[in-house]
């Protein structure tokens, strides 16, 4: 009789809103035992919330992440609007969707330069995969920024952004601004091509697991609003989140889980893929033929081939925006405040986030839940640990377990320091 | 010669003094030349950023193992910044990862230096600390000198 004990520790760093631990244990080559923490840090917000004028609530959401502050301020605002009944004009609309697209353009990229690729090709670090393919980095890096510029131009700037108000934007960007905007993606869109038809290259393990896909649906490839759909038949607004979301204390994690009616499942890009790849404008169609088109896909590894898809419609759809774009009237339509529970959702890059407020009449939060997708994703990420170790073979060395663990748990890019290389490990042998 | 003060830091506490630093340094020495940006790990946007400069300035809370409001000035950075380790994540992307992805991409690098103050505690959404704040102005005043022969290095270049 064998008996391995793996423990994987994440230590928590400064100014980094999360921590999370692997724990391991083998017995006869059977996984007995595993559980992946994650602590969010960023949860005590709705607390912060609570007391604040409606006006706060944006500027206050965007520091929850620093990665998609974008996503918060605009699902916070979804469910502010909501309740008080604002008519959004089609270029406030359309803002939204193009600064979105920007949080996504910067995410995406720098997930797939910084912290998936390395895998694939053997290195610990970023830094290790530059010296081999700087070129690709250096086109990373400038998808990345093409992200930061477009949020520039809508948020004031990049990290945090500022632009965004209850009701729509504090100004309208100028016109010379936009087009030179415009020049710099209408540039960038074949380079992005060619990063994705490079990312479809990279050999990825063959396995297909089984999961069910959640996401957001709309009458276009849905970002900022929309009804969420499942690949099991889920189709719902808003407010009916929590009649089928239901979110649980675990005892080994201070993070709260979501199940879907007591099942794990998976929200972000390779869900998003999985349930409106058809939606998708005929250039990206083009481009998924070119790929062999995988989606929808049961295999996970299929994440990061996802990320460079919605990279390109990204880049796509700011240029079809941007093109379009004139002076609006007003920037910010009226609010008027009422008392009651508004409800707001939206595909941050990493998967659905979904906000609820409960205001009083003077326009102040009385209570806020947000749930964010890594907690939507926790439960999945252990099932498919559980699946992808027993599959690899549990006979395996530490180190290859190790690693193909910090593989799978970085696909999901989750919002916690867990999603870069420095996990530990120690091993307990008896038997 | 186009030079940066980078405040890098949080809402969070002392993780706030960068950021206060940069506003109150932007007030006494308003130089056209200088470009002050308040930024927030992770500080995604800085690799394409540094080969725009010739100088930058950062400022930044750290465990530094000295006394609450202590800082330490390090004139040229660049050597203990490619020495360091560093992780690279998007979440953990700060000046030192930046630094390191952009040397093994052979991009330009300006010349850095690093102001580093020991902060007491991080508290989220908390002020200051009051021993930092006390030592607020003789900061300033550090800081205003280490700009203003910076920029008079460049008027006699």
């Amino acid at each position: 009789m064998s008996e391995r004990k793996v423990k994987i520790d994440v230590p928590s760093l400064a100014r980094v809103e999360g921590e999370g631990a692997l724990h391991l244990k083998i017995h006869q080559d059977k996984i007995e035992h595993l559980q992946f923490k994650i602590y969010e840090p960023p949860r005590f917000f709705e607390k912060f919330l609570e007391g604040r004028h409606y006006t706060e609530v944006p500027d206050i959401v965007a520091r929850i992440c620093g990665i998609c502050p974008v996503a918060y301020q605009v699902s916070a605002v979804n469910a502010l609007e909501s309740l008080f009944e604002v008519e959004k004009t089609v270029w406030i609309q359309q803002m939204r969707r193009l600064l979105y697209l920007g949080e996504w353009l910067q995410s995406h990229s720098l997930h797939i330069h910084l912290l998936a690729l390395p895998d694939y090709f053997g290195y610990d670090t970023a830094i290790q995969l530059a010296g081999k393919f700087p070129d690709e980095v250096r086109r990373g890096f400038a998808l990345q920024d093409s992200g930061n510029q477009i949020m520039r131009l809508l948020g004031g700037r990049s990290v945090h952004p500022v632009g965004i108000a209850v009701g729509g934007f504090h100004k309208a960007p100028a016109l010379k601004d936009v087009d030179l905007l415009l020049a710099n993606l209408q540039a960038l869109l074949p380079q992005a091509m060619a990063m994705a038809e490079w990312i479809s290259t990279i050999e990825i393990p063959d396995q297909k697991q089984d999961f069910c896909s959640v996401a957001l649906s709309a009458d276009n490839y849905a970002v900022e609003t929309g009804r969420v759909i499942s690949s099991n038949g889920l189709d719902i607004c808003e407010a009916e989140y929590e009649q089928y979301f239901q979110e649980s204390h675990s005892p080994h994690s201070t993070a709260l889980w979501s199940h879907l009616q007591g099942q794990d499942y998976l929200v972000g890009p390779l869900a998003r893929l999985n349930l409106c790849h058809h939606q998708l404008p005929q250039g990206i169609q083009k481009l998924l033929s070119k790929l062999g088109n995988p989606f929808p896909s049961q295999n996970m590894f299929h994440s990061m081939l996802a990320r460079a898809v919605e990279v390109c419609w990204a880049l796509d759809e700011a240029i079809n925006i941007l093109q379009g774009y004139q002076i609006p009237d007003y920037s910010k339509a009226d609010v008027a405040v009422k008392a009651g529970e508004g409800f707001g959702w939206s595909e941050a890059p990493r998967g659905l986030l979904w906000h609820r407020y409960r205001v009083n009449g003077s326009g102040h939060i009385e209570e806020a839940k947000i749930v964010p997708p890594t907690s939507q994703n926790q439960a999945r990420i252990e099932q498919d640990l559980l699946w992808s170790l027993a599959q690899i073979g549990l006979d395996k060395p530490d180190e290859v377990l190790r690693l193909h663990s910090e593989k799978v748990i970085r696909n999901y890019d989750p919002c916690i320091s867990c999603a870069t290389h420095f996990l530990k490990l120690s091993t307990e042998r008896s038997g | 010669m186009k030079v940066a003060v980078l405040g890098i830091g949080s809402p969070h506490g002392d993780d706030q003094i960068g950021w206060v630093l940069v506003d109150e340094l932007q007030k006494l020495s308003p130089h056209p030349d200088i470009y002050w940006e308040k930024v927030s790990a992770p500080v995604t946007s800085l690799v394409n950023q540094l080969s725009a400069y010739d100088y930058i300035l950062a400022l930044d809370a750290a465990e530094i193992a000295r006394t609450p409001g202590e800082s330490v000035f390090i004139q040229d950075a660049a050597g203990a910044l490619a020495q360091q380790e560093s992780l690279v994540s998007s979440h953990s992307m700060g000046l030192l990862e930046s630094w390191q992805l952009a040397r093994a991409l052979d991009m330009k690098l300006p010349a850095i230096s690093l102001f580093l103050v020991q902060m007491e505690q991080t508290e989220p959404m908390q002020p200051i600390s009051v021993s930092l704040e006390k030592k607020i102005p003789d900061m300033l005043e550090a800081l205003a000198a280490v700009l203003a022969e910076q920029l008079s290095e460049s008027v006699s270049v």
